[in-house]
């Protein structure tokens, strides 16, 4: 697997203070996509020893509340493997964080992945550029859904942690669709 | 034109009649006839500016000296006055022509003051001059007042200059403040301000009244108080005390120039929340209900009152203009009171500014009071006895960035003193903290067992050291810097030395409500007391920007890159500072300031002196107190942890805060406050919040409605301790070089 950059302290790319693994790889292409250099998944640096390391000493600092995996798209079929192996790292060495998971495919095709076993959220979905809005809580655009992958999996339904439904007219709607 | 200036110049004249007859109402005590006793030899006359003669007498003089003596805090003994007479006796007689220019005369009286107090000395040739001077002044004064009639003023954030009571009171303020650089300041301090090396904040004012305060407000309300001549009874039931105490805060802030903070205000108001739920039960059960329901109607009754009292506070703090003429800096602190009414006062205190004001679907937060949350890790932390008062409190940043947190559980001065003596140091207005100051000892402990008080103290003023322009002034003269540092640290000493004397003269009636009715500690004099011996407990600051600018200076690396020189200069000033405090006996303290429009001016200044300095002089504004420039791209863990360092060394004055860039991020906030609590710090959350005000769309950093399409916004910035709008309709109402600051910020 390549992988573009570590963050680390994002907060943008789910709750608290993350450490964020930018992958390389992506089939989507959606147009508008925040970052296309990342669609091509020869590109980038590979995701060496050095670099894991340096993702899980991120990982261990008390103030980081989990591993987002965003890209490209961790699920891409190059990346499929290596994640798998990280997230089950993580999860071992970390059970007190969270893993979240930003992929363009939908959850319905995904959720059976040896992977969720180990996903926390999932961000789903194609970026639709005619769908985007800003005030969108964790993702671009409203066709997008934010699932909590535990949740779902033990009630076999598709739990939305929280959405924000901006309509036609302006109106803002906040749901909660876990309770 | 011409008629104008007449009748500007001449209303400004008679203020300073008022104002001299003040200065000078202290008439000699003295029963001497010096006119009489020194009469100098032959016929000796005074040829006067006009030409005309007058005849010599030793009386003129002696008034003329007592009055140069009584403005620099002095008063001439006997001795001195027979001394200064037989001064210039002898000079008159050495003459050969007797009839003597007013200009030798006052040369004359110049060399014998020179002799006997040379500060007197001083005092005379300032007034001597006044004449050449006031018409200056006057005229900078007159100019300065065109500008704030038909431009406007954007000098402080607080001030709404459009307002007539708003420019009569910036008009005043540039006469004042002429007034104090014409009477207060030496000539070395007037060149070290107009170069730029101090800075004297508040010049309009610092001569009136203290700065900020912490205002004990149960002690003025503890069986009843007078105010403005009508005597209040205490009042009984909490929405009564909600109005009484809004009137008591406008009345005492407009008294004073700085912030106004009423401590623990969730602790001040428990009680009478208590009594009046006693009250409205009973009413209740008199009328048939029972106990329970009747409880329960009284309890939500409370809410209720506590709902609309925070609003209607709301409403006074931000439209009310105080008798200063802006909105007074009102801070309130809470959080830590544990019975049912406290808890209650700071969930609702929480809720309030959140939910915000304004019409349905287009409320928005407002600015005062500020809120600060105080943070006790044993009861806000994870499964603490009010987490829910610290959960209201992470929602009300998430929308309105107040409250502001300080530890009482972490590191350092602050949470130190709230763990030893269980005594809370609320910040006074924005981000100004007091020195310990010790109940039965006052400035040193008188044993083991005494106790720091902090509520019922105030500050009296801050002047700003300019550091960077003070290693360029070292270098270019090849001076060590610290030599140059201690002419200024000593310059600012002087300052507030005499500062202490000259407010230690005014009556306890320039504000009752705090020297007279129990506002300060100390504050039960009677109106024509003297207020020196409250003056014990108050600090005087020192004040220091641009850190990272003097750290880019030295080596050309920033703050975040090094920061090594910057610490050795800080530890040095607050060395510095503690043996001037122990030689002194004044509790001065080391303050992190807060420059708005301070940010441009010192640019300009060090530009206007040393020329272009890259990361030095090349913005419009220079950094915060210690703070890393905004523009650095680090995360706001870093930020946190490369402001630690100096935490302990700006004990006098100081905040940190983070940049979110979004705001439902809930567990990033709680994250970076929790951390913040541990390190003892005095925590900020920062967002750029933008309204717009034709449809009510809110987003964090608008320019342009993304609905509407309309560019009339609302925009509430931080300053640094405090917000402010930076755009209202559509306008802004800071300067120009804050806005570039704002327009700069990365991790800010």
């Amino acid at each position: 697997m390549r992988y573009h950059d570590i963050t680390k302290d994002d907060m943008r790319n789910g709750p608290g203070l993350r450490a964020v693994l930018w992958v390389a790889g992506c089939e989507h292409h959606c147009p508008g996509c925040q970052n296309p250099v990342t669609w091509d998944p020869d590109d980038g640096l590979v995701f060496d020893e050095k670099a894991h390391d340096e993702l899980m000493e991120i990982l261990a600092r008390d103030y980081i509340s989990g591993l987002t995996l965003s890209g490209g798209d961790p699920l891409f079929p190059g990346n499929r493997d290596a994640v798998l192996a990280l997230c089950r790292e993580v999860k071992s060495a970390y059970p007190g964080k969270t893993i979240w998971l930003y992929t363009g495919y939908d959850y319905e095709d995904i959720r059976d992945l040896e992977v969720m076993q180990y996903i926390d959220a999932v961000v789903d979905g194609r970026y639709e550029e005619d769908k985007r809005d800003v005030l969108l809580h964790w993702k671009g655009s409203y066709n997008q859904r934010v699932i909590d992958n535990v949740l779902s999996r033990k009630t076999g339904e598709i739990c939305i942690i929280e959405d924000i439904i901006v309509k036609e007219t302006g109106g803002i709607y906040v749901c909660n669709a876990n309770s | 034109m011409g008629l104008k200036f007449f009748i500007c110049e001449s209303r400004l004249y008679g203020l300073y009649e008022v104002f001299m007859s003040k200065l000078t109402r202290e008439d000699s005590k003295d029963t001497i006839d010096y006119g009489a006793l020194y009469v100098p030899e032959g016929d000796a006359h005074i040829v006067k500016k006009d030409g005309t003669l007058e005849p010599f007498n030793m009386q003129k003089v002696v008034n003329a000296v007592h009055k140069s003596a009584y403005r620099a805090l002095y008063e001439f003994t006997t001795e001195e006055k027979k001394h200064i007479c037989e001064f210039v006796k002898a000079r008159i007689d050495a003459l050969e022509n007797k009839d003597i220019p007013i200009s030798l005369m006052h040369n004359i009286v110049e060399s014998a003051l020179d002799e006997v107090k040379p500060i007197v000395a001083k005092s005379y040739r300032d007034y001597r001059n006044y004449k050449q001077d006031f018409v200056r002044m006057m005229d900078d004064v007159y100019k300065k007042t065109q500008a704030i009639m038909y431009v406007g003023d954007r000098e402080n954030a607080n001030t709404d200059s459009a307002l007539v009571s708003t420019k009569r009171s910036l008009i005043f303020n540039q006469f004042n403040k002429s007034l104090y650089e014409k009477f207060f300041l030496t000539t070395e301090e007037i060149q070290a301000c107009r170069e730029g090396y101090i800075y004297v904040h508040d010049m309009s004012a610092r001569r009136d009244t203290m700065n900020c305060c912490l205002f004990n407000i149960s002690e003025v309300l503890k069986g009843g108080f007078e105010m403005g001549n009508v005597w209040y009874n205490e009042p009984k039931v909490l929405d009564t005390v909600f109005d009484v105490c809004g009137d008591i805060i406008l009345s005492a802030a407009g008294q004073q120039y700085g912030g106004f903070t009423v401590p623990e205000v969730d602790k001040m108001l428990a009680p009478y929340a208590e009594r009046s739920y006693e009250k409205y039960t009973d009413k209740y059960m008199s009328l048939g209900v029972d106990r329970e329901t009747a409880e329960k109607q009284a309890y939500a009754d409370i809410q209720r009152e506590f709902e609309q009292g925070f609003q209607g506070w709301e409403y006074k703090f931000n439209t009310v203009a105080s008798s200063r003429g802006d909105y007074p800096f009102i801070t309130v602190t809470a959080g830590l009171g544990t019975d049912r009414f406290a808890r209650m006062a700071s969930k609702t205190l929480m809720n309030v500014r959140k939910n915000g004001q304004g019409k349905p679907g287009h409320k928005k937060p407002v600015l005062f009071p500020k809120i600060v949350f105080l943070y006790d890790e044993k009861l806000h932390g994870p499964g603490g006895e009010l987490e829910d008062v610290f959960e209201a409190g992470i929602e009300c940043s998430s929308k309105s960035m107040y409250p502001d947190w300080l530890s009482m559980s972490g590191e350092g001065y602050i949470s130190e003193t709230y763990q030893k003596y269980g005594k809370v140091i609320s910040p006074m207005g924005c981000r100004a903290f007091l020195s310990p100051y010790w109940e039965r000892g006052g400035q040193t402990p008188a044993d083991d067992k005494d106790v720091p008080v902090y509520i019922g103290r105030f500050n009296i003023g801050v002047v700003s050291l300019h550091l960077p322009m003070i290693l360029a002034k070292a270098r270019e003269e090849s001076r060590d810097f610290y030599e140059v540092l201690d002419y200024y640290l000593n310059m600012i000493r002087q300052l507030h030395i005499r500062t202490y004397q000259y407010l230690g003269e005014m009556k306890a009636s320039t504000n009752p409500l705090a020297y007279c009715q129990g506002g300060f500690l100390g504050g039960h004099l009677d109106l024509h007391d003297r207020i020196a011996p409250l003056l014990d407990a108050a600090t005087a600051s020192f004040g220091i920007t641009a850190l990272n600018e003097l750290q880019i200076l030295y080596n050309g690396k920033s703050l975040v890159q090094d920061g090594a020189f910057a610490l050795e200069v800080m530890e040095y000033i607050n060395n510095k500072v503690k043996e001037f405090k122990e030689e002194d006996h004044h509790l001065y303290a080391i303050y992190g300031t807060p420059a708005e429009n301070l940010c441009g001016l010192q640019a300009r200044q060090f530009r206007d002196k040393y020329g272009i300095v890259p990361g030095v002089s090349d913005r419009e504004y220079v950094s915060n107190s210690f703070h890393c420039h905004v523009a650095e791209n680090i995360t706001p863990i870093e930020k946190q942890d490369l402001e630690k360092r100096f935490w302990e060394l700006f004990n006098g004055g100081k905040i940190q805060y983070v940049r979110y860039p979004i705001d439902y991020n809930l567990d990033a906030i709680k994250t970076l406050i929790r951390r913040a609590m541990k390190y003892g710090f005095y925590e900020g959350v920062n967002m750029s919040l933008s309204y717009c005000d034709d449809c009510g769309y809110e987003q964090l950093e608008m320019d342009v409605c993304p609905k509407c399409g309309s560019s009339n916004l609302t925009k509430i910035d931080r300053m640094n301790g405090y917000l402010a709008y930076s755009r209202t309709h559509g306008d802004t109402r800071l300067s120009d070089s804050k806005m570039a600051e704002i327009a700069d910020r990365i991790s800010m």
